[in-house]
């Protein structure tokens, strides 16, 4: 197993989060109401798309505010989030940058969350 | 020939200290949060840090206010002040924070100010006032504390597992 | 009334007849020479001779009697004529009535007489014309030789009252330049205090003008000084917020050990009192850095009242600068605006006192002025008299020559 991961870091409504760089086909404008919905929160405006892939090849998007890197992180950094936290499924941890913790979105897991997707799911 | 008042004191002082342990007491660590001034047993107190920046977590309860890295740890911070439904405590940075610690969970907690370590005499503890509401069932006792006035002695392990509950319910 | 005819044939007839026959022609002569001319001889009584006789008397009575008829008839006409003449004349005299005489004749005697009259009387109305035409020219003449002089007279009042008036108005003049030049020597006096309260002004406000550049200079120096303690303030607030972390860190500290000398028991009392006692001393210091900071505040605002003071002295030394110079200018505006009003006013009482002198001057023409003006105006009042006079003669001469109708 690497000593790195690759995460893509972006930023919704002003709070940082970290994403699997694999889960992230490409990067996009946003459409309109093509977002899987605001799971994270809601954006400040919302222009650019993160698109991924859960299943086959249908696209999904989640609207974000802005990319802010793309960054190899080191496995010591990471951490699975305490039982206390109880978190939403979709938050898988966090990456502890310097003393900033910055959630870990299992992006795939966002899917459910889009009303309309829900009867498939 | 009368003695005087302090050879009479000196013939009946003690040889050495009263003995302490002749009244049980328990070591706190005290608080103030908002105009409450809280105790928790120190044994459930691992540490006072500075609260570093907050992540928020989605779909949290509004007494989990986020997550924050410390020492390494990511670790739950929680206002007592909402948890406890008795208002909402200002989130400073910089604003000491204390680790609290019961059957492994580690979870930091908002104050407004460390007062530090006290011992409390057992005998001193009274049942938490009736009809004091939500906050009530966390309380073991109050005590009216010569220098920190009514102090309100709070069941950490208890409030963990309420909060613990509270999430994963969610 | 002719004179009957003498009758010398009578003797010569008495002779030749006898006394009886000659009878009729005898009581005819007797008639005759007792003045009844129209007695005549009866022939038919006489016979012969003295019939002849008596039908020559008869003849030469009825040629005598046709004489006479005739005679009185040329002499009523020349009376007639005569009388013409004399009521011709009788108007003339009466009623100046010079058109009237019409008298003319085919008497060769009378006609000479009456061309001469109606000569005599064309050439009178010839001289009433004229003098008629005369005497109304005079008369206008004269009136407007009154007009004239009247004008004259009144106009030569007027002048007097003019002279007059000039005369006082020239007084008056003369009052006035000496009130003038009294108070030009009163302006030169003031102006010459002026000049030299402006002088010992400027002075003072060049002193002021030094004054404020000192302040300015002071203040500068003390705003420098503000800054300076400024920065150092900060230091100070830097060094505090350093010590302050410190402390704050060693209040963590502290409280940390003190929970792990709670947590080793019994072994642990002794570190759990050092701990406490240096959260005391970290408390302390907080306590201190706190008090540091408030005075740091309190510096910082005072610092900060200070510069603005500074700031406003600066702003109002500029200030007091620029009025200073704007006065300094203003005193010199005023020396030189004095000086000359000094010089000025020297001139006019110069020029007063000379005019003072013309008016004087000036004053005695106008008397001998007045003098001649009041006799021409006597002289013009007397000519004016002698105009109405001679008006009112002319009015008389026309009037009487009115009398005369020439037309």
């Amino acid at each position: 197993m690497s000593e790195h991961v690759d995460l893509v870091v972006f930023e919704i409504g002003g709070l940082r989060y970290g994403a699997d760089m694999t889960q992230v086909r490409r990067i996009d404008r946003l459409e309109r109401d093509a977002s899987v919905g605001a799971p994270l929160g809601k954006p400040f405006e919302g222009r650019r798309a993160l698109v991924f892939c859960p299943e086959g090849d249908r696209e999904l998007h989640l609207a974000i505010d802005a990319i802010l890197a793309v960054q190899s992180v080191p496995r010591d950094d990471l951490r699975r989030l305490p039982l206390a936290v109880g978190p939403s499924p979709f938050i898988i941890g966090a990456w502890l940058d310097r003393d900033a913790a910055v959630l870990l979105v299992d992006l795939f897991a966002t899917n459910p969350f889009r009303p309309t997707e829900a009867p498939n799911a | 020939m009368h003695p005087t008042p302090l050879q009479r004191a000196l013939a009946e002082a003690p040889d050495k200290a009263r003995a302490q342990a002749a009244r049980p007491d328990e070591e706190f660590f005290v608080f103030k949060l908002g105009d409450l001034t809280l105790a928790v047993t120190s044994g459930h107190v691992r540490e006072v840090a500075r609260l570093t920046p907050l992540t928020p977590l989605p779909r949290a309860p509004s007494f989990l206010l986020g997550v924050v890295g410390n020492r390494g740890q990511v670790m739950p911070v929680i206002d007592l002040l909402r948890f406890l439904q008795q208002g909402e405590s200002k989130v400073v940075r910089g604003a000491r924070i204390f680790v609290g610690e019961s059957n492994g969970l580690l979870v930091a907690f908002l104050s407004d100010a460390v007062i530090g370590l006290r011992r409390i005499f057992v005998a001193d503890k009274l049942p938490p006032p009736a009809g004091g509401g939500a906050a009530t069932e966390f309380l073991m006792g109050v005590v009216q504390h010569r220098e920190l006035g009514t102090v309100s002695l709070l069941d950490l392990p208890k409030v963990l597992q309420s909060a613990r509950a509270t999430v994963v319910r969610r | 009334m002719p004179e009957p005819l003498p009758t010398p044939k009578k003797p010569k007839k008495a002779p030749a007849t006898s006394g009886a026959t000659l009878k009729p022609l005898l009581s005819t002569l007797d008639d005759l020479t007792g003045g009844r001319f129209e007695a005549r001889v009866d022939v038919g009584a006489l016979s012969g001779e003295a019939a002849e006789a008596g039908r020559l008397v008869n003849l030469l009575m009825e040629r005598v009697q046709s004489r006479v008829a005739d005679s009185e008839l040329r002499k009523e006409r020349t009376q007639v004529i005569v009388e013409q003449a004399i009521d011709g004349l009788n108007a003339l005299v009466r009623q100046g009535e010079l058109a009237a005489f019409q008298a003319r004749t085919d008497d060769a005697v009378l006609s000479p007489l009456l061309d001469g009259f109606s000569k005599v009387i064309e050439t009178l109305r010839t001289f009433v014309r004229e003098i008629n035409e005369a005497a109304l020219r005079l008369s206008s003449s004269a009136n407007e030789v009154l007009a004239a002089s009247t004008q004259h007279e009144s106009s030569s009042t007027e002048q007097a009252a003019a002279i007059h008036e000039t005369t006082a108005t020239m007084e008056e003049l003369k009052h006035a330049s000496a009130q003038i030049a009294e108070n030009a020597g009163a302006v030169a006096r003031v102006a010459e205090e002026t000049l030299n309260s402006a002088r010992s002004g400027r002075g003072a406000i060049a002193e002021f003008i030094q004054a404020m550049q000192q302040i300015r200079a002071d203040g500068v120096a003390v705003s420098e000084s503000i800054t300076k303690l400024l920065r150092r303030v900060e230091r100070i607030g830097t060094v505090v917020e350093v010590i302050d972390e410190i402390a704050d860190r060693s209040d963590l500290l502290a409280l940390n050990a003190a929970l792990e000398g709670s947590r080793a028991g019994e072994a642990g009392k002794g570190f759990s009192i050092v701990a406490a006692e240096m959260r005391r001393l970290a408390e302390n210091v907080l306590d201190s850095t706190k008090e540091i900071k408030n005075l740091i505040t309190e510096i910082r605002e005072a610092t900060a009242a200070a510069a603005a003071a500074a700031e406003a002295s600066r702003q109002a030394t500029d200030a007091g600068e620029r009025l200073g110079s704007v006065a300094a200018s203003a005193v010199e505006g005023i020396l030189s605006g004095v000086q000359e009003t000094s010089d000025a006013a020297r001139v006019i009482n110069l020029a007063t006192q000379q005019q003072r002198t013309a008016t004087e001057q000036v004053v005695a023409s106008m008397g001998e002025i007045e003098e001649v003006t009041r006799q021409t105006t006597q002289a013009s009042k007397q000519a004016t008299g002698a105009a109405a006079e001679l008006t009112q003669l002319a009015g008389r001469l026309s009037e009487l020559i009115k009398r005369f109708k020439a037309d």
